[in-house]
Protein backbone atom coordinates (compact mmCIF):
# COMPACT_ATOMS: atom_id res chain seq x y z
CA UNK A 1 0.00 0.00 0.00
CA UNK A 2 1.18 3.67 -0.86
CA UNK A 3 1.20 6.04 2.02
CA UNK A 4 1.61 9.88 1.33
CA UNK A 5 3.13 12.09 3.63
CA UNK A 6 2.31 15.64 3.85
CA UNK A 7 3.18 18.16 6.11
CA UNK A 8 -0.52 18.02 7.24
CA UNK A 9 -0.19 14.10 8.24
CA UNK A 10 3.91 14.00 8.56
CA UNK A 11 3.19 13.99 12.61
CA UNK A 12 1.50 10.78 12.23
CA UNK A 13 4.34 9.29 10.64
CA UNK A 14 7.16 10.27 12.45
CA UNK A 15 8.90 6.79 12.40
CA UNK A 16 7.96 6.33 9.08
CA UNK A 17 9.89 9.58 7.98
CA UNK A 18 13.16 8.27 10.46
CA UNK A 19 13.22 5.16 8.38
CA UNK A 20 13.24 6.65 5.24
CA UNK A 21 15.58 8.95 5.62
CA UNK A 22 18.33 6.25 6.86
CA UNK A 23 17.20 3.69 4.23
CA UNK A 24 17.82 6.99 1.67
CA UNK A 25 21.04 7.07 3.40
CA UNK A 26 21.68 3.12 2.87
CA UNK A 27 20.68 3.15 -0.54
CA UNK A 28 22.23 6.73 -2.05
CA UNK A 29 25.07 7.13 0.23
CA UNK A 30 26.38 3.64 1.11
CA UNK A 31 24.79 1.76 -1.50
CA UNK A 32 25.11 4.19 -4.96
CA UNK A 33 28.16 5.76 -3.35
CA UNK A 34 26.67 9.36 -3.68
CA UNK A 35 29.36 11.05 -0.82
CA UNK A 36 27.83 14.15 -1.57
CA UNK A 37 24.79 13.00 0.26
CA UNK A 38 26.42 11.90 3.49
CA UNK A 39 24.85 12.91 6.94
CA UNK A 40 24.91 13.45 10.38
CA UNK A 41 23.61 10.11 12.38
CA UNK A 42 23.42 7.77 8.72
CA UNK A 43 20.75 10.35 7.75
CA UNK A 44 20.02 11.38 3.94
CA UNK A 45 18.67 14.68 3.96
CA UNK A 46 18.78 17.65 1.66
CA UNK A 47 17.84 21.25 0.87
CA UNK A 48 14.82 19.98 -0.92
CA UNK A 49 13.42 18.07 2.03
CA UNK A 50 10.89 20.51 3.01
CA UNK A 51 7.73 20.82 4.83
CA UNK A 52 6.99 21.21 0.66
CA UNK A 53 8.09 18.13 -0.12
CA UNK A 54 5.26 15.31 -0.60
CA UNK A 55 6.59 11.43 0.19
CA UNK A 56 5.36 8.43 -1.49
CA UNK A 57 6.18 5.58 0.32
CA UNK A 58 5.71 1.84 -0.47
CA UNK A 59 4.62 -0.01 3.02
CA UNK A 60 4.29 -3.68 3.98
CA UNK A 61 2.05 -5.12 6.52
CA UNK A 62 5.04 -4.65 9.24
CA UNK A 63 4.80 -0.67 7.88
CA UNK A 64 8.72 -1.67 6.37
CA UNK A 65 9.14 0.55 3.99
CA UNK A 66 10.00 -1.30 0.30
CA UNK A 67 10.23 1.77 -1.73
CA UNK A 68 9.66 5.59 -2.61
CA UNK A 69 9.57 9.00 -4.13
CA UNK A 70 9.55 12.46 -3.37
CA UNK A 71 7.51 15.02 -4.96
CA UNK A 72 8.11 18.88 -4.86
CA UNK A 73 5.86 21.55 -6.55
CA UNK A 74 7.76 23.84 -8.57
CA UNK A 75 6.87 27.01 -6.79
CA UNK A 76 9.76 26.08 -4.53
CA UNK A 77 13.39 25.32 -5.10
CA UNK A 78 13.45 22.40 -6.51
CA UNK A 79 16.43 20.06 -8.26
CA UNK A 80 16.21 21.21 -11.85
CA UNK A 81 15.77 24.56 -11.18
CA UNK A 82 18.95 24.78 -8.68
CA UNK A 83 21.70 22.46 -9.34
CA UNK A 84 20.71 20.91 -12.57
CA UNK A 85 19.48 23.85 -13.68
CA UNK A 86 22.25 23.95 -16.49
CA UNK A 87 20.69 20.45 -17.64
CA UNK A 88 17.98 22.21 -18.76
CA UNK A 89 19.45 23.64 -22.19
CA UNK A 90 16.12 23.17 -24.32
CA UNK A 91 13.43 24.35 -21.16
CA UNK A 92 13.50 26.54 -18.76
CA UNK A 93 13.27 24.60 -15.49
CA UNK A 94 9.21 26.00 -15.02
CA UNK A 95 7.73 27.72 -11.90
CA UNK A 96 4.48 26.93 -11.60
CA UNK A 97 1.92 25.28 -9.23
CA UNK A 98 0.67 22.88 -11.50
CA UNK A 99 3.78 21.30 -12.59
CA UNK A 100 5.47 19.18 -9.69
CA UNK A 101 9.37 17.73 -9.56
CA UNK A 102 9.76 14.20 -8.56
CA UNK A 103 12.37 12.57 -7.39
CA UNK A 104 14.80 10.41 -4.70
CA UNK A 105 13.33 7.29 -6.63
CA UNK A 106 14.58 4.35 -4.44
CA UNK A 107 13.45 0.76 -4.62
CA UNK A 108 14.66 -1.34 -1.59
CA UNK A 109 13.02 -4.51 -2.34
CA UNK A 110 13.15 -5.36 -5.74
CA UNK A 111 11.78 -8.92 -5.36
CA UNK A 112 9.01 -7.90 -3.83
CA UNK A 113 5.54 -8.39 -6.30
CA UNK A 114 2.08 -7.84 -4.92
CA UNK A 115 -1.26 -10.28 -4.74
CA UNK A 116 -1.62 -8.70 -8.12
CA UNK A 117 1.67 -9.71 -9.50
CA UNK A 118 3.03 -5.47 -10.03
CA UNK A 119 6.88 -5.07 -8.18
CA UNK A 120 7.14 -1.38 -5.96
CA UNK A 121 7.82 1.13 -9.09
CA UNK A 122 4.13 -0.16 -10.77
CA UNK A 123 2.28 0.95 -7.40
CA UNK A 124 4.87 3.66 -6.76
CA UNK A 125 4.45 5.33 -10.31
CA UNK A 126 0.56 5.27 -10.45
CA UNK A 127 -0.46 6.49 -6.86
CA UNK A 128 1.74 9.71 -7.83
CA UNK A 129 -0.45 9.87 -10.89
CA UNK A 130 -3.21 9.52 -9.37
CA UNK A 131 -2.11 11.98 -6.70
CA UNK A 132 -1.34 14.24 -9.50
CA UNK A 133 -4.57 14.15 -11.70
CA UNK A 134 -6.52 14.47 -7.83
CA UNK A 135 -4.25 17.49 -7.25
CA UNK A 136 -4.48 19.59 -11.03
CA UNK A 137 -1.33 18.65 -11.41
CA UNK A 138 -0.77 19.37 -15.40
CA UNK A 139 3.17 17.97 -15.44
CA UNK A 140 6.09 16.27 -13.44
CA UNK A 141 9.46 16.82 -14.17
CA UNK A 142 12.82 14.81 -13.16
CA UNK A 143 16.08 14.13 -14.21
CA UNK A 144 16.05 10.42 -15.58
CA UNK A 145 18.73 7.78 -15.80
CA UNK A 146 19.70 7.70 -19.86
CA UNK A 147 18.86 4.14 -19.73
CA UNK A 148 15.56 4.55 -18.60
CA UNK A 149 14.88 6.62 -21.39
CA UNK A 150 13.74 4.58 -23.92
CA UNK A 151 11.20 2.94 -21.47
CA UNK A 152 9.21 6.30 -21.87
CA UNK A 153 8.60 5.22 -25.43
CA UNK A 154 6.43 2.50 -24.97
CA UNK A 155 4.03 4.51 -22.63
CA UNK A 156 1.21 6.81 -23.66
CA UNK A 157 2.94 9.71 -22.21
CA UNK A 158 3.59 13.24 -23.61
CA UNK A 159 7.04 13.64 -22.89
CA UNK A 160 9.53 16.88 -23.85
CA UNK A 161 13.07 16.50 -22.63
CA UNK A 162 13.90 19.86 -20.89
CA UNK A 163 17.52 19.22 -21.71
CA UNK A 164 20.45 17.25 -23.37
CA UNK A 165 21.62 14.18 -22.09
CA UNK A 166 24.29 15.03 -19.82
CA UNK A 167 27.32 12.71 -17.92
CA UNK A 168 27.17 13.61 -14.21
CA UNK A 169 28.99 12.54 -10.91
CA UNK A 170 32.85 11.57 -10.93
CA UNK A 171 34.16 13.99 -8.65
CA UNK A 172 35.91 12.64 -5.08
CA UNK A 173 35.41 9.20 -7.04
CA UNK A 174 31.72 9.77 -6.66
CA UNK A 175 30.06 7.25 -9.43
CA UNK A 176 29.40 8.59 -13.26
CA UNK A 177 26.56 8.15 -15.18
CA UNK A 178 23.93 10.08 -17.70
CA UNK A 179 20.72 11.31 -17.08
CA UNK A 180 17.95 14.08 -18.84
CA UNK A 181 15.91 16.59 -17.46
CA UNK A 182 12.13 15.42 -18.74
CA UNK A 183 9.03 16.88 -18.40
CA UNK A 184 5.71 14.58 -18.84
CA UNK A 185 2.61 16.16 -19.44
CA UNK A 186 -0.38 14.43 -16.98
CA UNK A 187 -4.22 14.29 -17.36
CA UNK A 188 -6.94 12.00 -16.55
CA UNK A 189 -6.94 10.81 -19.73
CA UNK A 190 -3.31 9.94 -19.69
CA UNK A 191 -3.54 8.15 -16.21
CA UNK A 192 -6.41 5.88 -17.82
CA UNK A 193 -4.95 4.62 -20.74
CA UNK A 194 -1.86 3.72 -18.78
CA UNK A 195 -4.06 1.94 -16.26
CA UNK A 196 -5.52 -0.20 -18.72
CA UNK A 197 -2.12 -0.94 -20.81
CA UNK A 198 -0.96 -1.55 -17.58
CA UNK A 199 -3.95 -4.04 -16.69
CA UNK A 200 -3.97 -1.90 -13.14
CA UNK A 201 -7.30 -1.82 -11.79
CA UNK A 202 -6.96 -1.57 -7.84
CA UNK A 203 -6.33 1.12 -5.86
CA UNK A 204 -3.25 1.97 -3.75
CA UNK A 205 -3.60 4.29 -1.64
CA UNK A 206 -3.40 4.15 1.61
CA UNK A 207 -5.50 6.40 4.59
CA UNK A 208 -3.03 9.14 5.54
CA UNK A 209 -3.34 8.30 8.97
CA UNK A 210 -0.27 7.10 10.10
CA UNK A 211 0.25 4.41 12.54
CA UNK A 212 -3.36 4.43 12.82
CA UNK A 213 -4.31 3.73 9.08
CA UNK A 214 -6.48 0.92 8.50
CA UNK A 215 -5.65 -2.66 8.33
CA UNK A 216 -2.47 -3.09 5.91
CA UNK A 217 -4.50 -4.58 3.28
CA UNK A 218 -6.87 -2.57 2.69
CA UNK A 219 -5.99 0.42 0.33
CA UNK A 220 -8.44 3.06 -1.26
CA UNK A 221 -9.28 4.39 -4.28
CA UNK A 222 -7.84 7.96 -4.80
CA UNK A 223 -11.38 9.56 -4.26
CA UNK A 224 -11.68 8.38 -0.57
CA UNK A 225 -7.89 8.11 0.46
CA UNK A 226 -7.28 11.80 -0.89
CA UNK A 227 -9.79 13.32 -0.23
CA UNK A 228 -9.04 12.60 3.67
CA UNK A 229 -5.68 13.79 2.86
CA UNK A 230 -7.23 17.45 1.29
CA UNK A 231 -9.85 17.49 3.93
CA UNK A 232 -6.57 16.92 7.02
CA UNK A 233 -4.97 19.80 4.46
CA UNK A 234 -7.88 22.19 4.92
CA UNK A 235 -8.96 21.29 8.12
CA UNK A 236 -6.03 20.63 10.36
CA UNK A 237 -8.24 21.26 13.64
CA UNK A 238 -10.37 18.16 12.88
CA UNK A 239 -7.24 15.76 13.04
CA UNK A 240 -8.62 14.20 15.98
CA UNK A 241 -11.79 12.86 14.33
CA UNK A 242 -10.03 11.89 11.34
CA UNK A 243 -8.13 9.50 13.61
CA UNK A 244 -11.24 8.41 15.70
CA UNK A 245 -12.75 7.29 12.39
CA UNK A 246 -9.36 5.39 11.62
CA UNK A 247 -9.41 4.12 15.23
CA UNK A 248 -13.16 2.24 14.11
CA UNK A 249 -11.41 0.73 11.44
CA UNK A 250 -8.35 -0.64 13.27
CA UNK A 251 -10.44 -1.90 15.78
CA UNK A 252 -10.69 -5.85 16.09
CA UNK A 253 -14.35 -5.96 15.60
CA UNK A 254 -14.20 -4.01 12.40
CA UNK A 255 -13.97 -7.25 10.55
CA UNK A 256 -17.44 -6.80 8.64
CA UNK A 257 -18.88 -3.57 7.15
CA UNK A 258 -21.99 -3.80 8.67
CA UNK A 259 -20.03 -2.97 11.88
CA UNK A 260 -17.96 -0.56 10.30
CA UNK A 261 -20.65 1.37 8.93
CA UNK A 262 -22.65 1.60 11.51
CA UNK A 263 -19.96 2.59 13.80
CA UNK A 264 -19.30 5.36 11.82
CA UNK A 265 -22.65 6.35 11.52
CA UNK A 266 -23.02 6.58 15.14
CA UNK A 267 -19.63 8.77 15.56
CA UNK A 268 -20.79 10.92 13.47
CA UNK A 269 -24.29 11.47 14.77
CA UNK A 270 -22.90 12.04 18.07
CA UNK A 271 -20.01 14.39 16.77
CA UNK A 272 -23.23 16.29 14.37
CA UNK A 273 -25.31 16.50 17.69
CA UNK A 274 -22.38 17.79 19.54
CA UNK A 275 -21.62 20.60 17.41
CA UNK A 276 -25.40 21.03 16.69
CA UNK A 277 -25.65 21.71 20.41
CA UNK A 278 -22.86 24.30 20.32
CA UNK A 279 -24.88 25.89 17.50
CA UNK A 280 -22.89 26.05 14.14
CA UNK A 281 -22.61 23.97 10.85
CA UNK A 282 -20.61 21.30 11.97
CA UNK A 283 -17.29 21.09 9.47
CA UNK A 284 -16.93 16.99 10.25
CA UNK A 285 -20.37 16.13 9.38
CA UNK A 286 -20.37 18.07 6.54
CA UNK A 287 -16.82 16.92 5.22
CA UNK A 288 -17.10 13.26 6.18
CA UNK A 289 -20.46 11.85 4.45
CA UNK A 290 -19.24 12.10 1.17
CA UNK A 291 -16.24 9.51 2.98
CA UNK A 292 -18.53 7.45 4.81
CA UNK A 293 -19.82 6.53 1.59
CA UNK A 294 -17.19 5.64 0.19
CA UNK A 295 -16.11 3.51 3.27
CA UNK A 296 -19.55 1.91 2.87
CA UNK A 297 -19.21 1.12 -0.39
CA UNK A 298 -15.72 -0.60 0.50
CA UNK B 1 30.34 22.90 -25.89
CA UNK B 2 32.45 21.48 -28.24
CA UNK B 3 29.13 21.20 -31.00
CA UNK B 4 29.24 24.03 -32.99
CA UNK B 5 26.74 26.53 -31.70
CA UNK B 6 24.98 26.49 -35.28
CA UNK B 7 24.35 22.65 -34.56
CA UNK B 8 23.11 23.06 -31.37
CA UNK B 9 20.60 25.33 -32.45
CA UNK B 10 19.07 22.67 -35.14
CA UNK B 11 19.11 19.71 -32.30
CA UNK B 12 17.49 21.99 -29.86
CA UNK B 13 14.46 22.74 -32.53
CA UNK B 14 14.34 19.17 -33.56
CA UNK B 15 13.90 17.98 -29.52
CA UNK B 16 11.21 21.05 -28.97
CA UNK B 17 9.20 19.73 -32.01
CA UNK B 18 9.71 15.97 -32.23
CA UNK B 19 6.58 15.92 -30.37
CA UNK B 20 4.41 17.30 -32.90
CA UNK B 21 5.61 15.37 -35.84
CA UNK B 22 2.94 13.10 -37.06
CA UNK B 23 4.93 11.56 -40.49
CA UNK B 24 7.86 9.41 -40.74
CA UNK B 25 8.93 11.39 -43.96
CA UNK B 26 8.86 14.81 -42.04
CA UNK B 27 10.42 12.97 -39.27
CA UNK B 28 13.60 11.94 -41.52
CA UNK B 29 13.74 15.15 -43.05
CA UNK B 30 13.69 16.69 -39.62
CA UNK B 31 16.03 14.41 -38.06
CA UNK B 32 18.64 14.74 -41.05
CA UNK B 33 18.61 18.48 -40.90
CA UNK B 34 19.56 18.21 -36.44
CA UNK B 35 22.13 15.31 -37.27
CA UNK B 36 23.67 16.92 -40.65
CA UNK B 37 24.49 20.15 -38.94
CA UNK B 38 26.65 17.60 -36.56
CA UNK B 39 28.27 15.94 -39.29
CA UNK B 40 25.88 12.75 -39.67
CA UNK B 41 25.62 11.80 -43.15
CA UNK B 42 23.56 8.08 -42.63
CA UNK B 43 20.79 7.10 -40.12
CA UNK B 44 18.91 4.27 -40.08
CA UNK B 45 16.23 2.85 -37.08
CA UNK B 46 15.30 -0.32 -37.32
CA UNK B 47 12.77 -2.60 -35.34
CA UNK B 48 15.18 -5.89 -34.24
CA UNK B 49 11.93 -7.40 -32.77
CA UNK B 50 8.79 -6.44 -30.84
CA UNK B 51 5.84 -5.01 -30.65
CA UNK B 52 2.35 -5.85 -33.07
CA UNK B 53 2.68 -3.32 -36.12
CA UNK B 54 6.27 -4.68 -36.54
CA UNK B 55 6.47 -8.00 -35.59
CA UNK B 56 10.37 -8.56 -37.59
CA UNK B 57 13.24 -6.83 -38.28
CA UNK B 58 11.90 -2.97 -39.86
CA UNK B 59 13.48 -0.02 -41.13
CA UNK B 60 11.32 2.47 -38.94
CA UNK B 61 13.08 6.03 -40.41
CA UNK B 62 16.40 6.65 -41.87
CA UNK B 63 17.81 9.10 -44.02
CA UNK B 64 20.46 7.22 -45.81
CA UNK B 65 23.89 8.16 -47.81
CA UNK B 66 22.85 7.21 -51.14
CA UNK B 67 26.04 6.04 -52.57
CA UNK B 68 27.13 3.96 -49.77
CA UNK B 69 23.57 2.48 -49.68
CA UNK B 70 23.50 1.55 -53.21
CA UNK B 71 27.24 0.14 -52.93
CA UNK B 72 26.33 -1.62 -49.96
CA UNK B 73 23.25 -3.23 -51.39
CA UNK B 74 25.21 -4.32 -54.56
CA UNK B 75 27.33 -6.22 -52.55
CA UNK B 76 25.09 -8.26 -50.23
CA UNK B 77 27.10 -6.36 -47.94
CA UNK B 78 23.92 -7.01 -45.34
CA UNK B 79 24.74 -10.38 -45.35
CA UNK B 80 28.07 -10.18 -42.97
CA UNK B 81 27.53 -6.64 -41.63
CA UNK B 82 28.95 -7.16 -38.38
CA UNK B 83 27.12 -4.34 -36.79
CA UNK B 84 23.70 -4.92 -38.06
CA UNK B 85 24.24 -8.73 -36.65
CA UNK B 86 25.58 -7.99 -33.66
CA UNK B 87 23.04 -5.10 -33.08
CA UNK B 88 19.79 -7.82 -33.89
CA UNK B 89 21.65 -10.06 -30.80
CA UNK B 90 21.45 -7.41 -28.20
CA UNK B 91 18.97 -7.95 -25.76
CA UNK B 92 19.96 -5.68 -22.99
CA UNK B 93 19.47 -2.07 -21.49
CA UNK B 94 23.01 -1.44 -23.36
CA UNK B 95 24.62 1.53 -23.78
CA UNK B 96 25.39 3.11 -27.79
CA UNK B 97 28.36 1.69 -28.79
CA UNK B 98 30.90 3.59 -31.49
CA UNK B 99 32.19 2.31 -34.45
CA UNK B 100 35.87 2.55 -33.93
CA UNK B 101 35.17 0.64 -30.33
CA UNK B 102 33.03 -2.01 -32.34
CA UNK B 103 36.28 -2.39 -34.48
CA UNK B 104 38.76 -2.75 -32.07
CA UNK B 105 36.63 -4.94 -29.01
CA UNK B 106 35.41 -7.71 -31.71
CA UNK B 107 37.02 -10.04 -33.79
CA UNK B 108 36.13 -9.20 -37.37
CA UNK B 109 36.06 -11.22 -40.13
CA UNK B 110 37.77 -10.13 -43.39
CA UNK B 111 34.64 -9.11 -45.07
CA UNK B 112 33.14 -7.18 -42.10
CA UNK B 113 36.41 -5.00 -42.22
CA UNK B 114 36.44 -4.35 -45.43
CA UNK B 115 32.84 -3.23 -45.36
CA UNK B 116 33.89 -0.70 -41.73
CA UNK B 117 37.03 0.60 -44.54
CA UNK B 118 34.95 1.16 -47.64
CA UNK B 119 32.33 2.68 -45.24
CA UNK B 120 35.28 5.08 -43.98
CA UNK B 121 36.01 6.02 -47.95
CA UNK B 122 32.57 6.72 -48.71
CA UNK B 123 33.00 9.23 -45.80
CA UNK B 124 31.27 7.66 -42.95
CA UNK B 125 34.52 7.73 -40.93
CA UNK B 126 32.42 7.44 -37.48
CA UNK B 127 29.42 6.41 -36.24
CA UNK B 128 27.37 5.69 -33.54
CA UNK B 129 24.95 2.10 -32.73
CA UNK B 130 22.07 3.36 -30.46
CA UNK B 131 20.00 0.38 -28.61
CA UNK B 132 17.06 1.19 -27.70
CA UNK B 133 15.03 -1.13 -25.48
CA UNK B 134 11.34 -0.15 -24.86
CA UNK B 135 8.89 -1.97 -23.53
CA UNK B 136 9.55 -4.96 -20.59
CA UNK B 137 7.56 -7.04 -18.98
CA UNK B 138 7.30 -7.40 -15.01
CA UNK B 139 10.63 -9.16 -14.98
CA UNK B 140 11.93 -6.60 -16.85
CA UNK B 141 12.11 -9.22 -20.04
CA UNK B 142 12.61 -6.92 -22.76
CA UNK B 143 9.86 -7.19 -25.28
CA UNK B 144 10.51 -4.86 -27.93
CA UNK B 145 13.76 -3.92 -29.17
CA UNK B 146 15.39 -1.30 -31.67
CA UNK B 147 18.72 0.66 -32.68
CA UNK B 148 19.33 3.64 -34.41
CA UNK B 149 23.03 3.57 -36.60
CA UNK B 150 24.00 6.93 -37.43
CA UNK B 151 27.55 7.71 -39.22
CA UNK B 152 29.21 10.31 -41.21
CA UNK B 153 32.42 12.87 -40.77
CA UNK B 154 32.12 12.82 -37.05
CA UNK B 155 34.89 12.32 -34.54
CA UNK B 156 33.81 10.28 -31.14
CA UNK B 157 33.07 12.72 -28.11
CA UNK B 158 30.71 12.54 -25.09
CA UNK B 159 28.84 14.96 -25.65
CA UNK B 160 28.34 14.27 -29.36
CA UNK B 161 27.29 10.26 -28.17
CA UNK B 162 24.80 12.10 -25.56
CA UNK B 163 22.96 14.32 -28.59
CA UNK B 164 22.99 11.65 -30.36
CA UNK B 165 21.71 9.02 -28.47
CA UNK B 166 19.31 11.74 -27.22
CA UNK B 167 18.11 11.98 -30.64
CA UNK B 168 17.49 8.74 -31.41
CA UNK B 169 15.41 8.20 -28.55
CA UNK B 170 13.20 11.19 -29.09
CA UNK B 171 12.74 10.17 -32.55
CA UNK B 172 12.31 6.93 -31.97
CA UNK B 173 9.75 7.28 -30.09
CA UNK B 174 7.52 9.52 -32.49
CA UNK B 175 8.29 6.80 -34.96
CA UNK B 176 6.50 4.49 -32.98
CA UNK B 177 3.99 6.71 -32.07
CA UNK B 178 3.39 7.11 -35.78
CA UNK B 179 3.31 3.46 -36.59
CA UNK B 180 0.70 2.55 -33.68
CA UNK B 181 -1.49 5.17 -35.21
CA UNK B 182 -1.92 4.03 -38.25
CA UNK B 183 -1.86 0.11 -37.37
CA UNK B 184 -4.57 1.12 -35.11
CA UNK B 185 -6.42 2.93 -38.38
CA UNK B 186 -5.76 -0.03 -40.29
CA UNK B 187 -4.52 -2.68 -38.65
CA UNK B 188 -4.83 -5.63 -41.90
CA UNK B 189 -3.09 -3.14 -44.19
CA UNK B 190 -0.17 -2.88 -41.74
CA UNK B 191 1.95 -0.21 -42.84
CA UNK B 192 2.33 -0.26 -46.72
CA UNK B 193 0.40 2.98 -47.00
CA UNK B 194 2.83 4.74 -44.07
CA UNK B 195 6.31 3.78 -45.71
CA UNK B 196 8.17 1.72 -48.72
CA UNK B 197 8.46 -0.95 -46.28
CA UNK B 198 6.44 -4.28 -47.80
CA UNK B 199 4.46 -6.38 -45.66
CA UNK B 200 5.62 -8.22 -43.03
CA UNK B 201 5.25 -12.21 -43.19
CA UNK B 202 6.03 -14.99 -40.74
CA UNK B 203 8.08 -17.24 -42.13
CA UNK B 204 8.75 -19.30 -38.67
CA UNK B 205 6.55 -21.86 -39.95
CA UNK B 206 9.42 -22.52 -43.15
CA UNK B 207 10.39 -26.05 -42.70
CA UNK B 208 14.01 -27.48 -41.98
CA UNK B 209 14.94 -27.78 -45.22
CA UNK B 210 13.07 -24.84 -46.97
CA UNK B 211 15.11 -22.94 -44.48
CA UNK B 212 18.85 -24.29 -45.91
CA UNK B 213 17.70 -23.78 -49.29
CA UNK B 214 16.35 -20.87 -49.28
CA UNK B 215 19.75 -19.27 -47.20
CA UNK B 216 21.77 -20.66 -50.37
CA UNK B 217 19.24 -18.84 -52.80
CA UNK B 218 19.31 -15.59 -50.61
CA UNK B 219 23.54 -16.02 -51.02
CA UNK B 220 22.82 -15.91 -54.68
CA UNK B 221 23.43 -19.41 -55.64
CA UNK B 222 21.03 -21.04 -58.60
CA UNK B 223 18.73 -24.05 -57.38
CA UNK B 224 21.47 -26.56 -59.67
CA UNK B 225 24.25 -25.16 -57.36
CA UNK B 226 22.32 -25.81 -54.12
CA UNK B 227 20.94 -29.42 -55.57
CA UNK B 228 24.57 -30.31 -56.09
CA UNK B 229 25.56 -28.89 -52.11
CA UNK B 230 22.57 -30.55 -50.52
CA UNK B 231 23.41 -33.77 -52.15
CA UNK B 232 19.43 -33.66 -53.83
CA UNK B 233 18.49 -33.53 -57.45
CA UNK B 234 17.27 -29.67 -58.94
CA UNK B 235 13.57 -31.15 -59.54
CA UNK B 236 13.71 -31.18 -55.60
CA UNK B 237 14.82 -28.15 -55.32
CA UNK B 238 13.13 -26.37 -57.86
CA UNK B 239 9.88 -27.90 -55.58
CA UNK B 240 11.01 -26.83 -51.97
CA UNK B 241 10.91 -23.07 -53.74
CA UNK B 242 8.00 -23.53 -55.82
CA UNK B 243 6.21 -24.38 -52.28
CA UNK B 244 7.02 -21.35 -50.81
CA UNK B 245 6.08 -19.22 -53.24
CA UNK B 246 2.80 -20.52 -53.47
CA UNK B 247 2.50 -20.50 -49.44
CA UNK B 248 3.17 -17.10 -49.23
CA UNK B 249 1.73 -16.04 -52.50
CA UNK B 250 5.32 -14.54 -53.79
CA UNK B 251 5.33 -14.08 -57.78
CA UNK B 252 9.07 -14.30 -58.78
CA UNK B 253 11.91 -16.33 -57.25
CA UNK B 254 13.20 -12.38 -56.70
CA UNK B 255 10.38 -11.00 -54.68
CA UNK B 256 10.54 -13.82 -52.59
CA UNK B 257 14.63 -13.46 -51.58
CA UNK B 258 13.71 -9.71 -51.41
CA UNK B 259 11.02 -10.41 -48.55
CA UNK B 260 13.70 -12.93 -47.03
CA UNK B 261 16.17 -10.88 -47.13
CA UNK B 262 14.54 -8.00 -45.50
CA UNK B 263 13.26 -10.57 -42.76
CA UNK B 264 17.09 -11.94 -42.56
CA UNK B 265 18.92 -8.71 -42.76
CA UNK B 266 17.98 -5.08 -42.74
CA UNK B 267 18.89 -3.14 -45.74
Amino acid sequence: MIHIITRHNSQMYSDIIDQMHLLRHEVFVDGKGWKKLRGENDYEIDQFDTDEAVYFLKLDAKDKILGGMRLLPTTVPTQLGTIFRDYCEFEEPPSDPTVWEWSRYFIVDKQYRSRAGYPVFYELFFSILEYAVFNGISALTGFLEASTLPRLNALPWEISYMGNIHNYGGTDGEPVGKGAAVRVSVDSRMLRITKRMKKMAAAYCALPLGDLSPAPHMAYPPEVSLKFLDFLAKHPEQTDALLHVANIFCDQRAGTREYTRNAVAEWLREEHQKEAMRGFSGLVSSGLVSGQASFAKQ
Amino acid sequence: MSIPQSAYVAVKKFMREVGKISSLTELTDQMALATKSLGIEHIICVSAFGFAPLQDRTVMFGSLHTEWIEHYGRNKYYIDDALSNHALTLHDWGEPVWWTDFISEHDLTVVQRKIFKEAFDFGLKEGIVVPIPVASDLSDNISEYAFVTMGGDVVKSDELENTLRLLAIAAHGTARRIYLKAYRKNPSDLMEDVTDVVRNIDFSTLTHRQKEILSWICEGEGPSEVAERLGVTVGTVNDHIKAVKRKYGFVSTGEMTKALHRHRIFI
